[in-house]
Parts: C-alpha cells; sequence; structure tokens
C-alpha cells in the first residue's frame, strides 16, 4: 500500500519522492505487465513505459480514485495497446519458442495444471477478459477496485470474471486432453 | 433454486462476496444437484490455482533502468520552464546530476564497447584455462569449488592490471560476472541462463550509464550495485562460506588490498587503483549498507546480516535453495529487500526489518 503524503509530495513536484514512489509500485506494475504480454521481455517494456507514463502524468492523478487503480489503469491500457499491436503478427511459432525456453521454469506443477497452462490459457482469453482475471488475481482487486482500474461498470467486471473462469476451466480441460497445445 | 441462478452465486462465492444468507442457498443446492457440486468443485480448483499463480518480480530494478530517461525528462522540463525552476531545486545529486556532466550517448557507446571487450577477453582466458595458475591467497581462502567459479574474475584481473578506468572496470566487472553465469548456462542454451544474460545486460547497460553520468562520486554506490550484481554470476552456482568462517575473513578481511566492509570501494582512489581490486571485491556476494554498520551475505543458502566486524548475526533468513538477487538497502541502513531465485526461476521478494529481526514477503504487496 502506498503512502497517501508520498503521493502528495510526488504530486507536489518533489522528485525524489516521485523516484521512490515509482520504486514502491514497480513490482506491481511488472506482475500486471508480465501476466496480460505472457513474455518476459515485453513486460519489462511495457513496464517501463508504464513507469515513465506515471512520471510525466503524476499530476493528473486525482485522490477520488485509489492510486492503485490509477497505476493499474495505466499499465493495462499500454499492454492492451502491445497486444493488439503485436497479435496479427505473432505466429503461432514464436509463441511455442518463448513456452519452450520457459520450460524448466514453467513445468512447475501447481495443483494439477502446471504454471505454463495456466498462463497460456490466460493468453487465450479475450483482451478484457484476461485484465480483469490479472487483477482479480495477481492484483487481489475487489470488483470495484477492477471497475475503476478499467473505467466499466460494476455488472460487466462481474460477467467478464465468471465467464473468463468458465473459458479458462475448459481451456485447461482441452489442455489436458492434448487440446491447447496440439 | 434452477441452476443457471447458482452460477452466479458459485462464482460470487469464488470473490467471497456472498452474505450469510447466500452461502446457506448455496450450500442448500449443491447439496441435492452432483452436477453443480461437481461444477464448483473445478471452478474452486481452478480458482484457487489462479490465487496460487507466483507474484513475480523483474530480473532488475526497473526504475533503475529508466533513470537516464527520467532524468532527461526533468531536464527537458526544467528547459521548457526556464532556468529558474524551483521545483527541480531539491534534487539529489544520484536522480539528477546537472546536466553539463551528462555523456552523451557515444560515451555510453564506448563504455559499453569497452565492457564487451572485457567479456570476449574474459571468455577466450576461460577458454585457454588461464585459471589453472598458480592460486593466490585469495583463491585459497575459497572453498575448492567456489574457486572454479571465481576463477574467470582472477584471470582478468592479472591480464590486465593496468587497466585504470573506474567507470569502465566496474561495467567491466559486471560482464565479467556474466562470463560466470553465461559459462555455466551454456549447456542449455534455451534455458534460464540466456534469459539471466538478457537481464544481466540490462543492468549492466543501466549501471553503465549511471557510472559514466558521475564516475567519481558515484563510485561508492556503483561498487555496491555490481557486487549485487555478482550474486547473478555466483550465489547459486558456489556453496557460498563455510559456515564456520567469520564472514569478515570469508570475505576478504583478511586479504591484502580489498576494502574492509563499510569503507566505500572508491575510498583510497579507487578510480585508479588496478582493476584486479575491484574484481576481488566484487566476487564474494556481500552487501554492506550504506552506513557501514551491516553487511548482508550468504551462507548455506541462508541471507544472514551481520555487524561490520561479522561476529554479530542479526538476522538470519530460512535456508532455501536458489540465489539471492537484487539487494537493496533502505538509506537509513535499518531495511534491506531482496530477490530470492528459486531453482525453478521463481522470484520472491523478501523485506528484512533488522528492529524486528524478521522478514516479511513481497514488500510491494497492495
Amino acid at each position: 500500500m502506498v503512502e497517501p503524503d508520498l503521493v502528495k509530495a510526488a504530486q507536489s513536484g518533489d522528485r525524489e519522492a516521485l523516484v521512490k514512489l515509482l520504486r514502491e509500485i514497480e513490482h506491481q506494475v511488472y506482475r500486471t505487465a508480465y501476466y496480460l504480454l505472457n513474455d518476459e521481455q515485453d513486460a519489462l517494456d511495457a513496464s517501463q513505459e508504464a513507469l515513465i507514463r506515471i512520471y510525466t502524468n503524476i499530476g493528473s492523478y486525482e485522490e477520488k480514485a485509489k492510486f492503485s487503480t490509477w497505476v493499474q489503469r495505466i499499465v493495462t491500457n499500454i499492454c492492451i495497446d502491445r497486444f493488439r499491436r503485436k497479435r496479427p503478427s505473432v505466429s503461432i511459432e514464436e509463441h511455442e519458442l518463448v513456452f519452450r525456453a520457459r520450460d524448466d521454469v514453467e513445468s512447475e506443477v501447481m495443483g494439477s495444471f502446471t504454471m505454463r497452462e495456466i498462463r497460456e490459457a490466460i493468453g487465450k482469453l479475450p483482451d478484457h477478459h484476461r485484465t480483469v482475471v490479472v487483477l482479480r488475481y495477481l492484483q487481489d482487486f475487489s470488483y470495484g477496485e477492477i471497475a475503476e482500474s478499467l473505467n466499466l461498470p460494476l455488472n460487466t467486471v462481474k460477467s467478464y470474471l465468471f465467464r473468463a473462469r468458465q473459458q479458462l476451466q475448459v481451456l485447461l480441460q482441452d489442455c489436458q486432453k492434448g487440446g491447447v497445445r496440439g | 433454486m434452477k441452476c443457471e441462478e447458482v452460477m452466479e452465486l458459485m462464482q460470487r462465492e469464488l470473490d467471497r462476496d456472498l452474505d450469510d444468507l447466500e452461502q446457506a442457498r448455496l450450500r442448500q443446492h449443491l447439496a441435492g444437484c452432483p452436477e453443480c457440486a461437481e461444477l464448483f468443485a473445478r471452478l474452486k480448483r481452478l480458482s484457487d490455482e489462479l490465487e496460487q499463480l507466483p507474484r513475480v518480480v523483474p530480473p532488475y530494478s526497473l526504475v533503475d533502468a529508466i533513470l537516464p530517461q527520467l532524468e532527461q525528462l526533468a531536464t527537458d522540463a526544467a528547459g521548457s520552464a526556464g532556468a529558474a525552476s524551483k521545483r527541480d531545486g531539491g534534487e539529489s545529486p544520484a536522480s539528477a546530476p546537472t546536466p553539463s556532466r551528462r555523456p552523451g550517448r557515444a560515451v555510453y557507446f564506448r563504455i559499453a564497447a569497452a565492457a564487451v571487450f572485457g567479456l570476449v577477453i574474459g571468455l577466450w582466458l576461460v577458454n585457454e584455462s588461464f585459471f589453472q595458475r598458480a592460486p593466490s591467497s585469495y583463491e585459497a581462502a575459497m572453498p575448492p569449488s567456489a574457486q572454479e567459479e571465481f576463477a574467470p574474475m582472477s584471470a582478468q584481473s592479472g591480464a590486465s592490471p593496468d587497466a585504470a578506468e573506474g567507470d569502465v572496470s566496474v561495467t567491466a566487472k559486471k560482464m565479467m560476472n556474466m562470463t560466470g553465469t553465461g559459462t555455466s548456462g551454456s549447456s542449455k542454451p534455451d534455458g534460464p541462463g540466456s534469459e539471466e544474460l538478457r537481464s544481466i545486460r540490462d543492468g549492466a547497460e543501466s549501471d553503465a550509464q549511471q557510472a559514466a553520468r558521475d564516475p567519481v562520486a558515484k563510485l561508492p554506490e556503483n561498487a555496491g550495485e555490481a557486487t549485487g550484481g555478482s550474486a547473478f554470476g555466483f550465489v547459486g552456482e558456489t556453496p557460498a562460506f563455510p559456515e564456520d568462517a567469520a564472514p569478515g575473513a570469508a570475505l576478504g578481511g583478511s586479504l591484502e588490498g580489498v576494502p574492509m566492509f563499510g569503507k566505500p570501494l572508491g575510498q583510497g582512489g579507487a578510480p585508479e587503483g588496478a582493476e584486479g581490486e575491484h574484481s576481488i571485491a566484487a566476487g564474494p556476494q556481500e552487501w554492506p549498507s550504506p552506513d557501514g554498520q551491516w553487511i548482508a551475505y550468504v551462507v548455506d543458502g541462508a541471507l544472514k546480516v551481520a555487524d561490520a566486524t561479522g561476529e554479530k548475526v542479526v538476522f538470519q533468513s530460512a535456508a532455501r535453495e536458489g540465489t539471492v538477487e537484487l539487494v537493496e538497502w533502505e538509506e537509513s541502513g535499518d531495511r534491506l529487500r531482496y530477490v530470492w531465485v528459486g531453482p525453478d526461476g521463481i522470484r520472491t521478494a523478501y523485506s528484512v526489518d533488522l528492529a524486528a529481526g524478521q522478514e516479511t514477503l513481497g514488500e510491494t504487496e497492495p
């Protein structure tokens, strides 16, 4: 939880406070980017872009929103732009390459699925469904916080999240039958 | 209640959004509907697994990496707002040196080129088995298995005793750390080794930029960072230091020419010093606090913090398999943060509170 005083100091032009603020949020920013983009290097690039945007736009943050949701709005927008731009140009082979390179990291079994299988399934969700899942499970956001981050009505957030979980369940079931990777 | 209506209750239950009455209704329905009960069990399992997804952390400090850009943005903003901007008056020298001292891209390029040259030389020397020369007193102080890992650095220091550029040597040293990682990881080119190299490449770049920006005043800090960076190359692959050896002795306190704990590496004209000094000082995994009062180091898979003499251990983490990276002290010297990279490559951030003698998981958790 970022101290409100630190945010105020950063907004008032204290550059040291602003840099400290960025240090406090960099892991949260990276985590979202990592799970949205499914690639470490893309996540590093997007996180840095988000941190620079936060740095330059700190003055536009208004206290009526939570700082964490404002930050997540910035990073999710950047990631959505990136994966929309990238998606048509990325071949399945390239995806496979990324996953193969990370095989030993991601073969870790989590319950009945591997981390890789779960991440791969998340990556197959539509943009907004994926974003809602990441904010719910990687940022521990409530429905309200997700709605604030994505500027969506609360019921839409619930609908996306519920559908995303059903889709994930089907995708992972397919995966266990060899459907996702085949 | 119809099964379709129960679906929403099941979903909201996963998000802990049901009140007592709704929970009772859900339980009642599930008790009498095996199909919904099975579906709920599957959704619950999925949700539990999503909650367990690793809280990944970046392989290096993203803020450090973008500091030069932030600085440039601040300079541009100050320039456009007029020279007499009060807003940036309180900037610390570390984050915002005056524009006139900031070297251009050409300087970064030269430093990067020097670093790459150092790397190539280092690799060549390793291949030439240069490290089979008689062990120095420093190597003799190391456990035998550690000597092999440190050998490339010794070879490098022996090969270029005249290297005098302080800032370049810091970068080169970092690159030498990469050599260690790259060599050990070469048997699995698609594994985490190559990824680490990429991470380190970026980290080294950032260090090079920082060093270049303010080579003299910043040297102690840069040296500290580079020491931290050495964890990439060595922590996981060497068994660290014997339990019975006092860190002071093991980490170079008894060695000639090696700076003592708490003493900034930049003291005694470090920029003019032989590169060998830097290389040796960077070898062990120890991270002195900014005030020099404490030293963090890794022994037998546990991160320990001791006073500057190494005699009094004030904190000790649980022993874990893996490596320590990104050890960062707070300026006050009473807290430090570090990242533990498990054998599976998963990174976990910890924050140590020395006053409490405790560490907490994921210091940036909301």
